[in-house]
């Protein structure tokens, strides 16, 4: 398999760290090496892996680890390899100029972040083993689109010089068909769905493509026709099964949106929805569920 | 002073229907109610079954009761329009990084939403601004936002890249013009000489606005899912966070509450074949209750006030689901 990047992309509150996490498992199952990255301090994914938040990548289970990116982490460590600091290294990329210069011009945080992942997926250092998956737990969609957009704003802005260079190989990176998948999380309800088909024309719209969409929190179907039941499983089922047509109404929209755009052959993968909330997710089932992503993610 | 409500909460918990409840209910008591939302994905739009623009939109019946979304770089274009002259709004507006420049800056569409906000209520056309805040909205984002844009752009923090400074800071400098790229540096000064009379003007209204924010009129109303079990450190950081802001409390809403349901009995013959259904039915049916106690435990412990929006299986459409709310 040729490595890969995977953008897991969606709208806040559906789940994206979740199945980001559930697919680096499922991945590593079949004894692939993956590291799973949050960007600018994010905590959210280290939490919902039960570690602390580190910049240096945290082992959470075989073959699977997780970092919390930030800029001037990623700039001193990859800046000092592949920038042209000269003599004065870390002096000057840790130096006020330049953190005031990184925040002032648009994208650069980004650009920065994404050149230290372009940088541990392509050129592993001293005793880091090569990686065969780095998952990106994206920002909420927006932010998730204006990140993938940064090489691009970058490249624009600085006409000239190392960081228009990052910029472009960043940029290429990106536009690699054989490297970059995107996987958009969405719910089975109408609002989700219909924000992930505008999601998916913005993604369109950049050039870019979505190779999968996990249907997160996907209700169990309940027996056809439905049982003689006492007034509390039936009010219970009533509720299942209002969710279940949702669920199937919001798939609909999907398909039809999807086929709209040419997109019929896109993997549209449930993720069953875990009752329990008790702390202790189901991760097994979870990543068993998810092997087919793992297949459509390697398939060439 | 127009009262502002700012609905505040986690990605997903449903603050966009909190949001129309609310202001719903404040128009139905007789006031004169504007709500706005600053989320690009224009739920807003779609929980009201309404196309809606930067101009109040009246909703259809007998209310008082306009709705608004704000486009955050159109935002930012009328903010410049209305505080520079002419021909410096237009020099800053053309500038290439002023576009990349507000879509980027973090926690820049709370705050011109909230600068906004601060021009329509000092024009007195409504009683209550009920402001629905983006998915990813931080409550500090919204005080802090003025400051961090001037952190950004401040040319102290420059020194030496832009000339000045001792001889060590020009000769660090030097690396970094070398690392940047000579355009990079010129269009930053550039940008820095069109925008110090705005950031001035920024200055006054962040005042304006905080004050506002932390004063009487203002409440935060923390929305919470009722069918998701309480994440007590998220709610913590909250709580810690609307403090920090010095933003009062006006009640928590307590979102997708569940309906009553009779109690569920031992698992009937007629489930035999189904362990796996009727499993989760049950574990769904005690993770629901454990829930909602949790969320009622959270909203008392909050102490202030509760509203409760009670779930409904299909969802809201539109105005008249929110009406029987």
């Amino acid at each position: 398999m040729n490595q890969r990047l995977v953008v897991v992309d969606g709208k806040g509150g559906v789940g994206r760290t979740t199945v980001a996490v559930a697919l680096a498992r499922a991945w590593a199952s079949r004894g692939r090496r993956v590291w799973i990255v949050s960007l600018h301090n994010d905590p959210g994914l280290a939490r919902r892996c039960g570690v602390a938040p580190a910049y240096a990548p945290t082992p959470i289970t075989t073959n699977v680890s997780v970092s919390t990116l930030a800029t001037p982490a990623a700039l001193r460590d990859f800046g000092t390899r592949k920038l042209p600091v000269g003599a004065l290294g870390g002096a000057a990329l840790g130096s006020r100029p330049m953190s005031a210069l990184v925040d002032a011009v648009p994208g650069l945080a980004d650009l920065v972040q994404l050149g230290k992942v372009e940088d541990r997926l392509r050129w592993p250092i001293g005793d880091e083993v090569p990686l065969d998956a780095i998952i990106l737990d994206a920002p909420a969609t927006g932010h998730g689109h204006r990140l993938l957009d940064a090489p691009g704003v970058v490249a624009a802005l600085a006409r000239t010089g190392p960081f228009h260079g990052l910029a472009a190989k960043i940029a290429d990176l990106i536009g690699d068909e054989q490297t970059m998948r995107q996987v958009v999380v969405s719910l089975p309800e109408p609002l989700p769905a219909s924000e992930t088909l505008e999601s998916i024309d913005a993604t369109l719209a950049a050039g870019r493509r979505p190779h999968a969409i996990v249907m997160n929190r996907t209700p169990p179907r309940p027996p056809q026709p439905r049982p003689d039941l006492p007034p509390g499983w039936n009010a219970r089922m009533d509720l299942l099964e209002a969710r279940v047509a949702l669920a199937d109404a919001a798939n609909d929209t999907l398909r039809t949106g999807l086929a709209a755009r040419g997109l019929d052959h896109l993997p549209q993968l449930p993720m069953a929805d875990a009752a329990a909330a008790d702390g202790h997710p189901p991760w097994g089932a979870w990543s068993d569920a998810l092997a087919p992503l793992v297949d459509a993610l390697e398939d060439s | 002073m127009t009262r502002l409500s700012v609905v505040v909460g986690t990605g997903g918990v449903g603050k966009t229907t909190a949001a129309v409840v609310l202001a719903l209910q404040a128009a139905q008591r007789g006031e004169r109610v504007l709500l706005l939302t600053v989320d690009p994905a224009r739920r807003l739009a779609d929980a009201l079954g309404l196309p809606l623009g930067v101009v109040p939109t009246r909703l259809p019946g007998p209310l008082q009761l306009d709705a608004a979304m704000l486009e955050r770089e159109a935002a930012w274009e009328a903010y410049v329009r209305e505080v520079l002259p002419v021909r410096d709004a237009e020099a800053l507006a053309a500038h290439p990084w002023f576009h990349p420049l507000v879509r980027t800056l973090n926690g820049g569409h709370e705050w011109i939403a909230v600068a906004t906000l601060a021009r329509l209520a000092a024009r007195g056309a409504y009683d209550r601004v009920v402001l629905d805040t983006p998915p990813s909205g931080h409550v500090l984002d919204l005080l802090d936002a003025p400051r961090r844009l001037q952190r950004t752009l401040d040319p102290t923090r420059l020194t030496g890249l832009l000339g000045g400074g001792g001889l060590a800071e020009r000769a660090v400098a030097a690396v970094v013009r070398r690392i940047a790229g000579p355009s990079l540096i010129d269009d930053l000064q550039s940008l820095l000489q069109r925008l110090r009379t705005l950031l001035d003007a920024l200055r006054d209204d962040a005042a304006y606005v905080a004050a506002w924010l932390v004063g009487p009129d203002t409440a935060a109303h923390l929305v919470i899912d009722a069918r998701r079990r309480v994440d007590e450190a998220a709610l913590a950081r909250w709580r810690h966070d609307l403090a920090q802001a010095g933003l009062r409390l006006g009640a928590t809403v307590l979102q997708r509450y569940p309906a009553a349901l009779p109690p569920l009995e031992p698992r009937p013959d007629t489930l035999a074949g189904e362990d796996a259904l009727a499993e989760w039915i049950a574990s769904e049916d005690a993770e629901r209750q454990a829930a909602q106690a949790a969320a009622e435990q959270a909203a008392a412990a909050i102490g202030a006030g509760v509203v409760r929006i009670i779930d409904r299986p299909s969802g809201f459409h539109g105005l008249d689901d929110a009406r029987s709310a």
